[in-house]
């Protein structure tokens, strides 16, 4: 419409019809008018919240909005002669809108929670069960309604999982008990066999298919690689094995196994030592993160995400913060929810004070950066995540600064 | 299990107008407001203002920008092509609107009387 104009009104034939009201965010309106077509998927369970994804696989939470004003929609009508005005026909009266709130999904919860549905018995009554009551499997479509987050995000929770796909379509996790003797067959196939540090799956199927003597699925040897390693550009289905990827992996199941008991550092160490696979035993000189466990040590190690470190109080002993004196306390991360404000309040229910370097690895996955560069070390990206952390401490909590010099947060609450 | 599609096409956006108003649009005929032919007329001015005419009434409002814009969406019928339940299409997406907060007045000297007014 352009300014000083008259419109005759009109309700058109099938006043009022059935549009809805999707309030988009700044961002995703101009992703929108970016492009000349796209889709956008809703998806969700009946017991959920359901989650708008777009695009870019940004997701966020959808939330109807009533008004009590009287939205009208208008559109403009066919002229005619008879009429000098331009007329607006009256198509819709509605009462709602449907809000975007981004979030960021808690995506391992859930997908390990839908991946265990075959094996627990029905799902809490979700329309997936009633619609599936003969067989109780789970596939693509399945997990994408489910887990309602983007393909390329999906992937990479399925790696961590690890689950594989089997030869009707159907996913399947693999039990972490075997997964840990799956891996060190692979690396012992691996050293009998005198191959390169290169992990090729269609090498080792066979392999281990024979050392066992009984049928092994190509996806499980490839979901197990894919969990531990890290894939070599232009080489598929061969992967190289990450050493911190073993140890986190084994960390939470030492946690897990102990019934998530607190244990001295130097405790852990050795068990988590006893655990590793002695292909990947520590020579002691790599810059992995594995071999200090002092209390400055932990924020960068491979726990830094499974629990905080605290040192007992004991003054006869106040000088000597070595692994000896840090306790080990398990906080899973994938277990925190998805709000950065929930999050913080259970970080300082179970401590008081956090430093910078502490508190990051807690919340750096709420942060909306590439996570794969914030794995790697990115500095520009390393940043970020410390800015937005930075800001969400000092929003929820405060900060306080220590005889030390060094800037801790503690929570508002006293 | 529920999936639903959101469909955008910018070749087939429409253009839509969207009013707010504190009370209702209503009327004694039988079928109410359906297939009404001119019932009201809406003037935009210069200065962002915008006056709606029903009748003897007039109403005043102003014309607001959205913070955030609203995309207009029409369930379209099942597709076989489609992988989801359900399918909408965006026709239009908002960035402003009328907005009328205030009460109408009435002018009966000017259309009914026809008298001047004071």
């Amino acid at each position: 419409m352009t300014s000083a104009q008259t419109f005759a009104v009109s309700a058109s034939d099938t006043y009022p019809e059935d549009f809805r009201l999707l309030e988009l965010t700044p961002e995703l309106a101009a992703q929108l008018e970016a492009l000349d077509t796209c889709t956008l998927h809703i998806a969700g369970r009946t017991t959920d919240t359901a989650t708008l994804i777009d695009p870019q696989e940004t997701t966020y939470s959808v939330h109807t909005a009533h008004t009590s004003n009287n939205l009208y929609l208008l559109t403009h009508a066919a002229s005619s002669e008879t009429n000098p005005l331009e007329t607006l026909e009256l198509r819709a009266k509605i009462n709602q809108t449907l809000e975007l709130q981004r979030t960021q999904p808690t995506v391992h919860a859930r997908l390990r929670e839908v991946l265990s549905w075959d094996t627990r018995g029905a799902y809490r009554g979700s329309e997936f069960d009633k619609a599936d009551a003969g067989g109780r499997r789970v596939d693509d479509q399945a997990l994408h309604a489910h887990v309602a987050v983007g393909p390329k995000a999906l992937k990479r929770a399925l790696e961590e999982v690890p689950a594989f796909r089997d030869t009707q379509g159907h996913w399947r996790t693999i039990d972490a008990g075997f997964c840990v003797e799956l891996l060190r067959l692979l690396l012992a196939t691996q050293v009998e066999h005198a191959w390169a540090s290169c992990y090729d799956a269609r090498l080792l199927h066979p392999a281990l298919q024979a050392d066992l003597g009984a049928p092994l699925p190509y996806e499980a040897v490839h979901a197990v690689l894919a969990r531990f390693g890290r894939p070599i550009d232009g080489r598929p289905a061969c992967y190289t094995i990450d050493r911190r990827r073993v140890a986190r992996f084994l960390a939470e199941h030492i946690f897990l196994a102990e019934n998530m008991r607190a244990w001295p550092a130097a405790d852990f160490a050795q068990a988590l030592a006893a655990t590793m696979p002695p292909q990947l035993a520590s020579d002691g000189g790599s810059d992995d993160g594995l071999d200090a466990w002092g209390f400055a040590h932990i924020p960068r190690s491979p726990v830094r995400d499974l629990a905080y470190a605290t040192v007992p109080t004991d003054p006869a002993n106040a000088l000597h913060a070595g692994s000896h004196r840090t306790l080990l306390t398990p906080l899973f991360r994938s277990l925190m929810p998805a709000d950065a404000r929930e999050r913080i309040a259970m970080l300082f229910a179970a401590k008081p004070q956090w430093s910078a370097k502490e508190v990051t690895p807690f919340l750096e996955d709420l942060v909306d950066v590439d996570q794969q560069a914030l794995e790697r070390g990115d500095e520009a990206v390393l940043a970020q995540v410390a800015k937005a952390v930075d800001v969400w401490m000092l929003r929820f909590g405060r900060a306080v600064k220590c005889p030390s010099g060094e800037t801790v947060y503690t929570s508002r609450i006293n | 299990m529920s999936q639903i599609d959101i469909q955008y096409r910018k070749s087939e956006l429409r253009e839509f107008c969207l009013i707010e108003t504190q009370g209702s649009l209503e009327t004694d005929k039988p079928g109410g407001l359906r297939g009404q032919q001119r019932f009201a007329a809406i003037e935009r001015q210069l200065d962002g203002k915008v006056l709606m005419k029903i009748g003897v009434h007039r109403v005043e409002g102003t014309v607001v920008p959205l913070k955030k814009p609203l995309a207009v969406m029409v369930k379209e019928k099942n597709s076989k092509e489609s992988p989801s339940d359900t399918t909408y299409t965006i026709q239009s997406i908002i960035k402003e609107k009328f907005i009328f907060k205030l009460r109408p007045v009435v002018y009966l000297q000017q259309e009914i009387l026809k008298l001047p007014t004071v």
